[in-house]
């Protein structure tokens, strides 16, 4: 029963205008993504420039970190990107304490003390950030200076200090622990580039690279349009007034709701495992032309741990909130959602997972940056599973509640109105 | 054994306001009808018996099933709301064929029974029609089809006329009639005439009440000698519409011939007529209202 | 007459507005948590409006046809004297003027919190694109009769614009003041009403008999 019911939601689907304009916009954005297929290039020696790279040398971070912190915290001039949009904080002198406190136990040095360091070893410029309005007085360390670090303060306490930090200035600063290591930039030699090459071919298959770029963008388009397919499926028995006759079936409100969600999820899934097999046929072929064996698996497996979850907890939140609400509400809940995830993660593009809907990787490569953010990928990932299925078997609870007559399972905003209005 | 549906003092609220008070009735095979004006609580005592109500207050059971068990209860009832619908892109057969996995049934089965019943409803030749082209009759004719898919011992159908045309309405009698030969067929009606063609059994609910519990035949008897008719003027109307229960008028030029609802004779010239079912109906209507 | 049109109007902020109102305010109000909106210069600026101030287009213009979505009192209102399209016209003359009075007003925010930039080009490209973003929307519910579809292209074109090149979408490309172009709001401001209009007149086709 189940199984033929499954069937005939997925007909359903393959009726409804909502479906194909769900396709046609995914191939849209994809065809828009892959006008740009990043080539892979072998560095030559004795090149100027391999490009940067961030270090991952520890003492390195901690030391560019504490001066920034310095500066911003003398010129009291910190900045943020909280969801993706710059933002100027000027703490009050409360916070500007605690930071001084947070100072004092890395340098060892109080307020004073430390104001008397840095004055020697310090100019003032004047930024103009491009408003004219706005010229900024700031703090500049020479630039053969560093603050000393205490060798008490090993590199965990020191990122515990600055998650506090980052805590004070309210989210999104330099000082956030997963993104630290971006004050320690650094320019690239050739053997490393050299690396970052052999690894894309031995490590990666050529092909994994890719497919973690093709999950970076389409998980942006799958982080909105299963809500569609999942409030109009919703939305269908109130628009033809048949809650009451399917309510009164003998089936199970687990059976009824899950083979919806299910074909759902399924329908939503198919296009994407189509368009992953375009752009793997293409890959496939690349690596062979670079004389590597491609990952044959390397797009379902991502597709799968990576993309699927995010179907299942938009498609759930989607049944959710329409089953609750009898309105289109949960579009505007996920659209929120995903303006949150995509620009909050603006400032790491690649390798944030964290507890983003959406974990970005935008780059072709950076194996070993992958295989840093894989074990947070994976338990980002699981816990969106579980939301997802916490989620759908809230869904049930609330049908089998309007089935008993328990919730409202119709309700119009505007049966009143018709009266009104004929005045 | 004769299938049989026993409701014990059910009460039912919504909010404070209580829709059904009291209740104590008990439904027998065949055709029975419910009926009250809008909002006399026939459509809250349907859905308790579809399970789309939760039962706080008293005792409901079908074949001694009590009704809280839905899921044994749903295999037993067929509904038909009153404004029945389905996906509008759905053809007949598969609106059929798909209410039919909702219900349980096997794909033999409803390969056998869908023909059958669209054959027995008119429909057959209707198989593709999309339920968005249908009209209201042939969408009321597809409800109660789908309604008795996996052949229930009862069928309910919330006021199953309304809105059809005339003729529509006595082919759906008929058919409801028909089902009503092996199984209870409880209907809702603010419609005398519906009850009248069609039911053994009634009730008569009103404001939550049940104020008549019994055959045609006893309706009928307790408005005996209670029927009057007369020729009137067309001036002394007014007065007679205000001082009696007029339950028609028929005009004849300046004057009119009016049946009316009256414990004596009401005035001369008045003569006494038969009752039947509408008649009876205002004058159960009537002596509740003085009675309160 | 007069009093027609205001209670047309009336019953529209009452019944259909209210709730995008409030949505409306609410997206405003949160936005200084979320982003900087003091001392930006010209750039920054301008991506908080045309990347967050311009979505109010999409709340205040796209359920336009809400109010008779539902068939039966479509019909009602059809019935009336007053010809369908100037309910239509009444609807669409508050979304925008809704529009400007928040739009303003959070540029008047912005400007007065130091932030650099040209108001009064920055007022026309921001509503040239609301008006865009929320006519897409009008467009499509017009043909389709379907208020999650109308949403739905309105919002995925603001994404596909956010994950794109500005070259892909030649002169309706949608984030160019933070590029430091004016010249696309002409076209979204254009584009904006035109979709309006065929949306206006589609639906009116669509249920005149």
């Amino acid at each position: 029963m189940f199984v033929t019911l499954f069937q005939k939601e997925c007909k359903q689907i393959l009726k409804s205008f909502t479906y194909y304009l769900f396709i046609v916009l995914l191939v849209l954005f994809f065809n828009s993504q892959l006008s740009d297929f990043t080539m892979i290039h072998k560095p030559v020696e004795g090149s100027k420039n391999y490009g940067t790279t961030y270090s991952k040398d520890k003492d390195f971070i901690m030391q560019q970190t504490t001066n920034l912190l310095v500066t911003d915290y003398l010129s009291n001039d910190y900045i943020a990107y909280p969801i993706g949009f710059y933002k100027d904080v000027k703490l009050n002198k409360r916070k500007q304490e605690k930071i001084a406190n947070i100072l004092e136990e890395i340098t060892g040095w109080k307020d004073k003390e430390l104001r008397k360091q840095v004055k020697d070893n310090s100019e003032i410029i004047y930024v103009t950030n491009n408003n004219k309005n706005n010229v900024k007085k700031r703090i500049q360390l020479k630039s053969n200076y560093n603050i000393p670090i205490l060798d008490t303060i090993n590199y965990h306490k020191f990122i515990k200090r600055m998650g506090k930090v980052d805590k004070i200035i309210g989210g999104g600063s330099s000082y956030a622990p997963d993104g630290i290591y971006h004050n320690a930039e650094k320019p690239l030699t050739y053997k490393e580039a050299l690396d970052e090459y052999n690894d894309i071919l031995y490590k990666d298959h050529v092909t994994n690279a890719y497919a973690r770029i093709f999950c970076d963008y389409i998980g942006i388009m799958l982080a909105i349009l299963p809500i569609f397919l999942a409030v109009t499926r919703g939305l269908r028995d109130k628009r033809a007034k048949a809650h009451d006759v399917i309510f009164v079936t003998q089936s199970s409100s687990t059976i009824i709701i899950l083979s919806r969600y299910l074909a759902t999820v399924v329908m939503a899934v198919l296009p994407v495992i189509l368009l992953g097999f375009v752009e793997a046929l293409q890959t496939n072929y690349y690596a062979n032309s670079l004389g590597v064996s491609p990952d044959y698996f390397a797009y379902p497996k991502l597709i799968g741990y990576w993309l699927l979850p995010i179907i299942l907890v938009v498609t759930a939140l989607g049944f959710f909130l329409t089953e609750l609400t009898n309105s289109a509400i949960g579009i505007l809940v996920q659209g929120c959602w995903w303006f949150i995830s995509i620009f909050s993660s603006m400032n790491k593009l690649v390798g944030s997972a964290g507890r983003n809907l959406v974990p970005r990787f935008n780059t072709v490569g950076e194996h070993d940056e992958f295989i840093k953010m894989y074990p947070e990928l994976i338990v980002n990932r699981i816990g969106y599973s579980i939301l997802a299925l916490l989620l759908v078997i809230a869904t049930i609870i609330v049908y089998q509640y309007k089935r008993k007559g328990m919730l409202a399972s119709d309700r119009t905003l505007l049966s009143n109105w018709k009266n009104k209005r004929k005045a | 054994m004769d299938t049989e549906i026993v409701i014990k003092n059910l009460n039912q609220y919504y909010g404070k306001k209580q829709a059904l008070k009291d209740i104590n009735l008990s439904i027998h095979k065949g055709m029975f009808g419910l009926l009250g004006r809008n909002g006399a609580g026939k459509t809250t005592l349907m859905k308790v018996l579809s399970t789309l109500l939760t039962v706080k207050n008293g005792e409901v059971t079908i074949d001694d099933v009590p009704i809280t068990e839905s899921k044994e209860i749903r295999r037993m009832i067929g509904y038909l709301p009153q404004d029945f619908s389905m996906y509008p892109n759905m053809s007949v057969y598969e609106a059929m064929d798909y209410l039919g996995v909702l219900s349980g049934l096997s794909k033999s089965e409803r390969k056998e029974r869908i023909p059958e019943l669209l054959q027995k409803v008119n429909l057959h030749k209707n198989y593709k029609t999309k339920v968005k082209a249908m009209s209201g009759g042939m969408r009321r004719r597809l409800g109660i089809a789908q309604a008795i898919l996996h052949n229930p011992k009862v069928l309910i159908v919330d006021e199953p006329t309304a809105g059809l045309d005339p003729e529509e309405r006595i082919r759906f009698r008929n058919l409801l009639c028909e089902m009503a030969e092996e199984r209870i067929v409880i209907l809702s009606t603010h419609i005398v005439g519906d009850i009248e063609a069609t039911c053994e059994d009634i009730a008569v609910l009103d404001e939550g009440e049940l104020i008549f519990d019994g055959t045609v035949h006893e309706l009928l008897e307790a408005a005996e000698d209670k029927i009057y008719s007369a020729k009137v003027s067309r001036l002394e109307l007014e007065k007679i519409k205000n001082e009696y229960i007029v339950t028609s008028i028929v005009s004849m030029g300046n004057h009119a011939n009016v049946r009316l609802v009256s414990e004596n004779t009401p005035f001369e010239g008045a003569m006494k007529e038969e009752p039947n079912v509408e008649d009876s109906y205002m004058y159960l209507m009537s002596k509740k209202r003085r009675d309160l | 007459m007069i009093e027609r049109y205001y209670q047309i109007g009336r019953i529209n902020v009452k019944h259909n507005l209210l709730p995008h109102i409030i949505i409306g305010l609410a997206l405003c109000l949160i936005a200084p948590f979320l982003m900087g909106v003091n001392n930006l210069n010209q750039y920054q600026s301008a991506q908080v409006l045309e990347m967050y101030v311009s979505l109010l287009g999409i709340v205040f213009l796209v359920p336009i046809f809400y109010l008779d979505q539902d068939a039966n009192i479509r019909e009602v209102v059809r019935a009336k004297y007053t010809p369908m399209i100037q309910h239509y016209l009444i609807r669409l003359f508050e979304a925008i003027i809704l529009l400007v009075i928040f739009i303003m007003g959070f540029i008047l925010f912005l400007h007065y919190g130091e932030c650099d930039f040209p108001v009064g080009y920055f007022f026309m490209g921001t509503l040239a694109e609301a008006i865009f973003l929320g006519g897409l929307g009008v467009f499509i519910y017009g043909i389709v009769d379907n208020i999650v579809v109308g949403y739905m292209i309105s919002m995925v074109y603001y994404m596909i614009n956010f994950g794109c090149k500005p070259q892909m979408i030649p002169h309706f490309y949608l984030f160019t003041m933070m590029r430091g172009s004016y010249e696309n709001k002409i076209y979204l401001g254009v584009g904006g009403v035109v979709l309006l209009v065929l949306g206006l007149v589609l639906r009116e086709v669509r249920f005149r008999k």
